[in-house]
Parts: C-alpha cells; sequence; structure tokens
C-alpha cells in the first residue's frame, strides 16, 4: 500500500507527519526522527536471547526511505541512537556506518538522549554532529526529553515517550498505535519511535492536546 | 521419623502398632492387611490388582472420580516393594531414612501439603523408616539445598521442581535408585505444555533408572489409552495396566428454575435473579460450592448472596486463581475444617483433596462439558453412604437443554476427551536446555529418548536440528549470531557452560505464563490478589471494582502493582481476566444437537425438557427444530439490517472462525461489509444490504475446501498469534524475566512479546516458534479442526433456511451478544476511518489537509 503521510500545521509552521513515523519540516528540508536503539538486538543476543539482527538494518532502511522519498538535506536525531554499549556490535556499526555513506550529502546531527549517555563516545570518525542537550533553530527547539517549550521559542519537539495510543469509540478499539502527540499546554510534539526493535508506551492526553495515529501505513488524526 | 518443619510435613494422628508385637521379619501382605484393619478401613478390588500389578513390575494409570481411593491404590505398591526389599525389621533405622524410592507429582503446589498429610499416614502406620517431604516453588532454600545433598525416600514435587531437578548433575546418583514414580491428576496435565514437560522429564528419569515404575491417576477421560500412553510412553503402553476404580457414585442433578421461564433465553444475563433460590437451597444443607465460570462472576454472585444473606457474613467465603494466595490458603482450610456455609469458586476448586464436609455442588451457567460436570458434583457426597448432588443454574433458559444433554452424556459414558499436544518445540527447547545444564547430552542418544515420549514421537529431523540451533546458535544454521550463548557444544556434548545462563534458566522454568497480571494492594499494603493489566488500564483514580468480595477504589498505578483503598458504593465494573471462556465441547453439543431432533419429534424426557417445551415448540413454529443432519439458518430482517443467523452448535471457538471465513467468502461475491457475533450454538453475520445466501451456498460457500487459506485471509490472525507468542517466548527462554513482583534482571533488556512478535514475524518468518505459535492459534484459539469437522458434517447434511419474521428463541441469545462480541475483518485503516465518521468532529484548532 502507498503510504500516505498527512500535513499538519503546527505553532504556525507546516509539517508533514509520516507513517514510517519520522517528521519532515519543509521549509528545512530536514527529517526528524527520534528513539532509533540500533543495535538493540545484539544487546539481547549477548544476554542469552535469540533476537534475529535485522532491524537494526530496517530501521536505517526506513529512515533512508524517508530522506529519499523527501529529498532531506539535513537529519536530526532527537535521542537514543545505539540501545546500549552492548549494541555497538560490528553488525550495527557497519550498518550505521553504510548507511551515512550512502546519505553523505545529508548533515546528521545526533542530540543526545539518556541512552546515548549509556553508550558512551561514539567514534570520532563518524559524521555526525553531537549535541548535548538541546538545538535550538528558528524558533524551534530540538530536544530528547519532553519539557515546556521554552519562552523564547514557538514549540518544542522530542522523542523519549515512544507514544501510543488508543483509539476507541464505545464499541470498539483499535488496541495501541503509534502516535505523534502534539501536547497543546506545553508547546511539544512528541514523536513516535522510529526504531523497529521498540517498545511504546501508553499516552494519556487532554482534552486540547491533538493526536495522529499510524495504521497500516497511514497517518490519521484522531484528536 | 526424620526432623521437618511444620510447613512442609505436618504431623499426624494416626495408629502405630506397639512394638512388642512386631516382628523380626516383615510380611508385606500382612502388614498392610493389619494398618487397613487398623484404620477400620476395606481395600477395594482395584486397589488389590493395582498392587499386584505394581508388585509384577508394571506401570499403569488408574482412573476414576476423586476421593475413591486412587491414592492408597498406587501408594501402598512401593511400600509394599522397599518392605520385601528390606525385610529385616532390625536394620530400619529412622535416623538413618533409605534412599529415595517414590517421587510424587502433584501440578498443584497448593496440593502438595495436603497430599503429604495423606501419604505419611500408611508410613506411620506401618512404622517405616522413610523420610517424606515436599519440593516446590514454596519449599525454603535451606531446605532445597539439604534436600540435594541428600533426597528424602519419598518427595512430592511438582512438574517444574521435577525439571528444576534434573537441572542438578548431583542428583543424578541418587535418582538411578528410583523405583516409583506417580503422576497425580494426569488428565489436568495431560495435553498441556507442563503435561509434555512431565513427559520429556519422565523420559529421563527412565534413562537414569531404568527399572523406574510410572504410575498415573486421572479422572475418567474420553481417551484413557491415549492417557496412558503419554504417561509411559508410546512404547511402555503394552504391558502398562489401564486400573478403573470405582465407577460413579449416585449423582443426583436438579435445576434451580425460575418460576417463570422467560420466552426468550437473556444471554448474558448472569442470572443472579436466581439468588434467592439457590440461597434457600444452600441453607438446607451443611456445606456447599458454587461453581461459577468466570472469575468476574464469582465476584458477583458472593456480592449479591451477602446481599441476600448479611447474615452469613464470615460463613460464605470466595476462591478464585487472582486471589491472594494466603487468602485462597485460609478458604480451603476453613472449608477443610467444615466451618464454611458456601464458598463461590472457579474451576479453581476443581482438583484437590476433598472437602468431606461438603454435600452439594451448585453450578451457575453451563459448565461446557460432560466430564467437568461430572467432576464437579463428585466434590460433594463424600461422607460414606451420601450422595452427590449438582443443583444447576441456567443462565439462559436454553442452557437448560445442554444440563439435560450432559446427563444423556454421562448415562452413555460419552465423557470429553483431552486431546494431546503435537511437538511443542517451546518445551523441547526448554527440557534441552535443563539437560545441558544438568550434564549434557549427545545429540542422536538424546534424539532417540526424546521420541520415546508420546508428545514427540512423530519429531522430525528438521524440527530437532532447528531446536539445536535454536539453543546453541539462537537461530538457523545459516545465520551466525556471535553475541549468543546459551547452549555450547564441547567434544560432541551439548553443554551450558555459564552459571548465569544456568541461573537465568532455573529462575525461568515452568513459566507456563498467565496474562500480564498486576498486583492489587491495599495502600496500607495488604495484598487482596491480581487482575489483568488491561483491565486496569482502563480504569482512573476513584473508580471502584470489586476483588476479594471487597468494593475497592483506585488510588494509584504503579508499574507493577495498583494500589487501592475500601470504598462504598456499587462497582464501576467488575474485573474481566481473559480465562475462562471454554467452548461447548463437542462431545456436549452432539448430545445437545441430539435433544433438539428429539424435541423435534415431539420427545420430551426429563424435567428440563418439560419446562423448556413452550420455547422449544416456539422455536418450532416460527422457524424450525433442526434434527441432528440438517444445518438451520435463519434469515431475518430488522430495523438494523439484514441478519444470518447460523447455527453448527460446534461452539463459540469454532463459531468466530466460521463466522469470519463465511463473511470473507460472500463478501468475495458482492460487495457487502458484515458485521459479527458468536456463542457456543451458531453466529450472526449482519449486513446493511441483503446477502445473497442461496446461490452462494449452491456454489460452495460452505465448502471445508480451503478452509485454512481462507481464515488466514479472513482473520486478523496475527492479532491472535501475538498474544500467544508471549507464552511461547517465555517457555522456550526467549525472553526472561518479568513476572509480576519480580524485576527483571537488567533494564536494558525490557521487552514486551509484542515487540518480539514483531521482530520475528518480520524478519524471521521461518522461525519455528513462530509456526508452532500459528499451528497453536489455529488449534486452541480458533479450534480449527473442529472448525473443519463442522463444515465436513455441514457438507453432509441437508441446509434448512427458514425466514423468521421475528427473532427466534434460538437467535435471541445471539441477537443480544453482538454487541459485546465484534469481530472485525475490516482492514485497520477502514476500521479507523469507520470509527472517526461514528465519533462527531470536533471544531479543529489546527487545519488539516489529508
Amino acid at each position: 500500500m502507498k503510504a500516505e503521510s498527512t500535513l499538519a500545521t503546527i505553532a504556525g509552521r507546516r509539517f508533514e507527519l509520516l507513517p514510517r513515523r519520522g517528521l519532515y519540516w519543509p521549509d528545512r528540508q530536514a527529517l526528524l526522527v527520534a528513539d532509533l536503539h540500533l543495535g538493540k538486538d545484539a544487546s539481547f543476543r549477548a544476554a542469552g536471547m535469540a533476537v534475529p539482527s535485522d532491524s537494526t538494518k530496517a530501521t536505517l532502511g526506513a529512515i533512508s526511505e524517508m530522506i529519499e522519498e523527501k529529498g532531506a538535506r539535513e537529519l536530526y536525531v532527537l535521542g537514543d541512537l545505539f540501545h546500549a554499549r552492548s549494541s555497538l556490535s560490528l553488525h550495527a556499526t557497519g550498518a550505521f556506518e553504510a548507511f551515512c555513506h550512502h546519505h553523505q550529502d545529508v548533515t546528521i546531527v545526533l542530540i543526545r538522549g539518556n541512552h546515548d549517555r549509556a553508550v558512551g563516545a561514539l567514534p570520532e570518525h563518524w559524521p555526525i554532529r553531537v549535541v548535548p542537550e538541546r538545538l535550538e533553530l528558528d524558533g524551534l527547539v530540538m530536544a530528547h526529553h519532553p519539557a515546556t517549550c521554552p519562552s523564547q521559542a514557538e514549540l518544542l519537539i522530542c522523542g523519549h515517550l515512544h507514544p501510543a495510543y488508543e483509539f476507541q469509540t464505545r464499541l470498539e478499539s483499535t488496541g495501541k498505535l503509534p502516535a505523534f502527540w502534539w501536547k497543546h499546554g506545553r508547546r511539544c510534539l512528541v514523536l513516535p519511535a522510529v526504531g523497529k526493535f521498540t517498545g511504546t508506551a501508553r499516552i494519556k492526553t487532554r482534552p486540547e492536546d491533538q493526536v495522529w495515529i499510524i495504521a497500516d501505513d497511514q497517518v490519521h488524526r484522531v484528536t | 521419623m526424620s526432623p521437618s518443619s511444620k510447613r512442609n510435613t505436618p504431623k499426624v494422628d494416626s495408629k502405630t502398632r506397639p512394638p512388642d508385637v512386631r516382628s523380626a521379619k516383615v510380611d508385606p501382605r500382612a502388614e498392610v492387611k493389619q494398618f487397613f484393619e487398623a484404620m477400620e478401613w476395606q481395600p477395594f478390588r482395584f486397589q488389590r490388582s493395582a498392587w499386584r500389578a505394581y508388585a509384577s513390575g508394571q506401570s499403569g494409570l488408574i482412573h476414576s472420580a476423586t476421593g475413591t481411593g486412587k491414592s492408597l491404590a498406587v501408594w501402598m505398591g512401593p511400600l509394599m516393594q522397599w518392605m520385601r526389599a528390606n525385610a529385616d525389621r532390625s536394620r530400619w533405622s529412622e535416623k538413618n531414612p533409605p534412599a529415595i524410592h517414590c517421587l510424587w507429582v502433584t501440578p498443584l503446589r497448593a496440593l502438595a501439603a495436603d497430599t503429604a498429610e495423606a501419604l505419611r499416614r500408611p508410613i506411620d502406620g506401618l512404622g517405616l523408616p522413610w523420610s517424606l517431604e515436599i519440593r516446590t516453588g514454596d519449599t525454603t532454600a535451606s531446605r532445597k539445598a539439604r534436600q540435594l545433598r541428600t533426597l528424602p525416600t519419598a518427595l512430592i514435587t511438582t512438574p517444574e521442581s521435577l525439571s528444576l531437578m534434573l537441572t542438578r548433575q548431583t542428583l543424578h546418583g541418587p535418582l538411578s535408585g528410583l523405583r516409583c514414580i506417580v503422576v497425580d491428576e494426569w488428565h489436568e496435565l495431560m495435553g498441556t505444555k507442563r503435561g509434555v514437560l512431565t513427559e520429556l522429564s519422565l523420559v529421563r528419569l527412565r534413562r537414569l533408572s531404568p527399572e523406574l515404575q510410572t504410575w498415573g491417576l486421572s479422572a475418567t477421560l474420553g481417551n484413557l489409552p491415549e492417557a496412558l500412553e503419554s504417561l509411559v510412553g508410546p512404547e511402555g503402553a503394552g504391558s502398562a495396566r489401564l486400573i478403573q476404580g470405582i465407577s460413579k457414585k449416585k449423582t443426583r442433578f436438579f435445576s434451580i428454575l425460575p418460576k417463570q421461564i422467560e420466552r426468550f433465553p437473556w444471554a448474558g444475563h448472569i442470572g443472579t435473579k436466581m439468588v434467592p433460590e439457590v440461597a434457600s437451597e444452600v441453607d438446607r444443607v451443611s456445606s456447599s460450592l458454587i461453581f461459577a465460570n468466570t472469575r468476574s462472576q464469582t465476584e458477583i454472585w458472593y456480592r449479591h448472596l451477602l446481599q441476600h444473606r448479611p447474615d452469613w457474613a464470615g460463613q460464605i467465603a470466595l476462591h478464585h486463581g487472582s486471589l491472594d494466595g494466603r487468602v485462597r490458603s485460609w478458604v480451603e482450610r476453613r472449608l477443610r475444617e467444615g466451618r464454611l456455609k458456601a464458598v463461590v469458586c472457579t474451576s479453581s476448586l476443581d482438583l484437590g483433596v476433598d472437602f468431606t464436609a461438603v454435600d452439594l455442588v451448585v453450578q451457575i451457567g453451563s459448565p461446557k462439558g460432560a466430564a467437568r460436570l461430572l467432576q464437579r458434583a463428585g466434590r460433594s457426597g463424600h461422607q460414606p453412604g451420601a450422595i452427590s448432588q449438582l443443583a444447576f443454574v441456567p443462565t439462559h433458559a436454553l442452557e437448560l437443554m445442554e444440563l439435560a444433554a450432559a446427563q444423556d452424556s454421562i448415562a452413555e459414558g460419552d465423557l470429553e476427551s483431552r486431546p494431546t499436544l503435537e511437538t511443542p518445540l517451546d518445551v523441547l527447547a526448554q527440557h534441552l536446555v535443563t539437560v545441558a545444564i544438568g550434564g549434557g547430552f549427545e545429540k542422536d542418544a538424546m534424539l532417540h529418548e526424546v521420541r520415546q515420549t508420546l508428545a514427540f514421537r512423530t519429531l522430525s529431523d528438521l524440527q530437532w536440528q532447528w531446536t539445536l540451533d535454536f539453543i546453541v546458535r539462537g537461530g538457523a544454521t545459516l545465520q551466525a549470531y556471535p553475541e549468543f550463548r546459551r547452549v555450547e557444544c564441547v567434544e560432541g556434548r551439548y553443554v551450558v557452560t555459564s552459571r548465569r545462563t544456568a541461573a537465568l534458566h532455573r529462575m525461568n522454568i515452568g513459566t507456563i505464563v498467565s496474562d500480564a497480571a498486576m498486583q492489587v494492594k491495599y495502600v496500607s499494603g495488604k495484598s487482596l490478589g491480581t487482575v489483568e493489566e488491561s483491565y486496569i488500564s482502563k480504569l482512573s483514580p476513584g473508580d471502584k471494582f470489586l476483588l476479594a468480595g471487597r468494593l475497592v477504589e483506585l488510588v494509584r498505578v504503579k508499574p507493577n502493582e495498583a494500589r487501592v483503598k475500601r470504598a462504598s458504593g456499587t462497582p464501576d465494573s467488575v474485573p474481566r481476566w481473559m480465562g475462562g471462556r471454554m467452548p461447548l465441547s463437542s462431545e456436549l453439543s452432539r448430545s445437545l444437537r441430539r435433544k433438539l431432533e428429539q424435541a423435534a419429534t415431539g420427545e420430551f424426557r426429563g424435567r428440563e425438557m418439560r419446562r423448556l417445551r413452550p420455547l422449544v415448540e416456539l422455536q418450532s413454529r416460527w422457524s424450525h427444530l433442526p434434527s441432528v443432519d440438517e444445518l438451520l439458518i435463519e434469515a431475518i430482517r430488522t430495523r438494523e439490517g439484514h441478519h444470518l443467523f447460523f447455527y453448527p452448535f460446534a461452539g463459540r471457538l469454532a463459531h468466530e472462525g466460521l463466522a469470519a471465513v463465511l463473511a470473507y467468502r460472500l463478501s468475495a461475491r458482492q460487495p457487502i461489509s458484515f458485521s459479527m457475533a458468536c456463542n457456543d450454538y451458531g453466529f450472526v453475520l449482519t449486513s446493511p444490504t441483503e446477502p445473497m445466501l442461496e446461490p452462494a451456498i449452491a456454489a460452495g460457500v460452505l465448502s471445508p475446501e480451503r478452509l485454512e487459506e481462507d481464515l488466514k485471509s479472513a482473520l486478523n490472525a496475527t492479532e491472535m498469534s501475538r498474544r500467544g507468542f508471549r507464552a511461547i517466548a517465555r517457555i522456550a527462554g526467549l525472553i526472561s524475566g518479568g513476572y509480576p513482583g519480580r524485576p527483571t534482571p537488567n533494564r536494558h533488556l525490557q521487552a514486551s512479546s509484542n515487540m518480539f512478535f514483531e521482530v520475528f514475524r518480520q524478519y524471521d518468518p521461518e522461525n519455528l516458534l513462530l509456526k508452532q505459535c500459528d499451528r497453536e492459534v489455529l488449534e486452541h484459539q480458533l479450534n480449527a479442526s473442529r472448525m473443519h469437522a463442522a463444515l465436513e458434517r455441514i457438507d453432509a447434511s441437508r441446509v434448512v433456511l427458514m425466514r423468521p419474521r421475528k427473532m427466534t428463541p434460538l437467535s435471541f441469545g445471539l441477537w443480544v451478544d453482538r454487541l459485546r462480541e465484534r469481530v472485525s475483518s475490516e482492514k485497520l485503516a477502514d476500521r479507523i476511518a469507520r470509527m472517526r465518521r461514528q465519533l462527531e468532529a470536533a471544531s479543529e484548532t489546527l487545519t488539516d489537509e489529508s
């Protein structure tokens, strides 16, 4: 099925919410993703749990597709690039290096999250710029952890929560689906986790919030 | 007697013989005779047969209702065997009890203490110097360590603890002297994964001790020869004995009926209108067990009974699997002491030592099977000369017919079979790691050993190789996972060298997982029981619900537990636990269809059928009563649309699949969409436009061909597989840790089974565990073989299509149920679009263009 994205205007800016779980910012030709947790499968295997290895490649593949589809020139990773120190397996690091190589013309920026701190320093020769906590660009703040948007900016985009939402009517429910979550009171937009081997957490929304769920390669606004 | 803690080996009063009567040389038969006389018991013929069979070196299975002396029938065998081999009484020393002679496996560790008491009586009565101990999850670490150093003469344990024992290489020596193993309540274990685990452990023990005799105790089943085969292995079955205990005690069945049978069965109404009548029946006797089919029903009934009879406070109790263990023990104790008027329970009280005090069993709603009905009735009337009594409370009128049908089945001896599981690889994987830890194994020898069980008799070389690869490499041979470490092959032997792996595995053993359960505790800390996470997640603080008979209010939810406080008023909801929704058994539905046929010919035998007569005649007038070789379809039109009611009587699970397949096939022929509902009698498809049914039937829409393919296309089978995968992943050791109350070893290694399922489905679709999961979903969640059988039967039947002008008695149950069970074959996106249209579009503050 052809993937259908949804356009939304948030805090006066146009964004495209992509069903592969990324956010495209057309004004800057930038793709924003969060919570990749690359190499998580390797961490599990090291502990004796037989998880297949392709989720790392598939995560990077999905991001590649989004970059190519939109013609993005910049990639911002809003935290949790790799899962743990044990995730830096030969296989996972090789896949990431191949990804960087394939997108040589794309500027890659990592805004550190809690897992990145545990992973520690990344190889020096990797063509990525690492920002310790927040990055402010054109009145938009990018961070890993959700927070209230600072007064000098207009919105804050983050990850960390791996948001999922259960869409319900009186008689039925869709079950948990990954979601984009606009927290109106805090002017904070939470991105879904883009990693293929990640869990999700159910969110509790307020009436004034907006939620877009991702179902079957489509993005639907539900509140 | 060996010193023992009160908890594990309770001391019992028994009659021991005065010392001066003892002679130097022991005659086992005479000793046993004297023991029986002293206890004022008379051995039954079947008990003597069992002792003789045991003495001649045989293994076997003894089957009969509970409370009929099976334990003694099997236990005296090994006792006499030991006496024959140790006839010199002067050498008997209680300070040095003999080496391990007998293992007794019980499915529930809660039963271990009672079992110990019962087994101890003959040991004491005969003056044997035996030590008897218990080894389960409840046993203290220090005691377990002592047992590892010196095993007692007799050990009572569970399948899981037995498996754990097999991880100890140091026990190989002592276990080589084991002479007897008894598996209690084999009918409960058989056909389950725990049963398969037991089968594997049994062949292992036979390898360690070739002279081992295996005996099983079971209720009566429809497939006893198969039960014997799974216990002693297919090769051993030829020389093993099947011994029948005392057949049915006298049982009296009667129904508690409303004065006016309503015209239509009100499905979903749980019959609490009958509380006053039930209360007066309970009042007539000293003590009753009131069985309900689900945990929520017990909570509701308990509350209603208390409201009706507040004077019963403290005299009636509640018992189900999600209550705190201490509460359950308390209830069991008081029941045994005869201090409770009634206990409202689920199948949680199906097993176990008999409660002699119980005079009456009340069964609310259909027990779904004749064997279960019989077994439950048998829980009453244990005093000498008493008969078993069961009072049936229908929750809708047609259920009365089920009681009538069940009585027919019982009279004809047509009891349910427990089908055995076929090659569950997750259990095999778990067992192989167990053996690898406990001494290791060689590939070919182990394959030969495993194939001696009934469960793995047909294990293919491919499946075997896959499982070995799984435990060694984590996957198929083509993929190399350098970081993975579990079992290693060292010089041709498969072993586990890492202590961490061994520890993790031991922690995991026997995790036949129940749904994610969340502890519920008072704010003060006292534990009430568990509730499913999916239920709590739908509540907000302040919401009130019933649990353990109390009305509580949710205060807060933490990751693994929910805190509540006492509340007053009425509950906002009652927890729903996913288990306990068994379908009507095939045997019972066969009987039911025969009953309908009898009614069609004007035959109404028995009080229940006579009460149902007006309702049944109504069905006949407005529509039709199907005979055994007919399929009834009712096409009814209402304001809501066109409804097609089908009545295959194949049980709820099979109907879910049949409904989806039929909807799929019909919608392939014309543009139409359906919503569905199912119950044990049939299913209904509802559509806004009229379905062209007759040409569709002529074209084969009811054909059994291509059933599996159509099922996969029709159903969101992945959703069901997802749920099933969790258990398989835990058993095979794919995921570990994370029981309620026990933290996972490493936060970074937390993963939900959903995540695992997705990652396997996408990146390792040929994974045999996944395939096992699909198979299990097909069979256990959908009852595919029963579905197939139903379609085969329909193929050979006459289809009777009626067009009643209004809802008929048969249809009404489904009609009411349709609001609850919604099986959808819509694509997720379409479904969301439809749901959005249903919800009103609020005014938008943000514009969006799609």
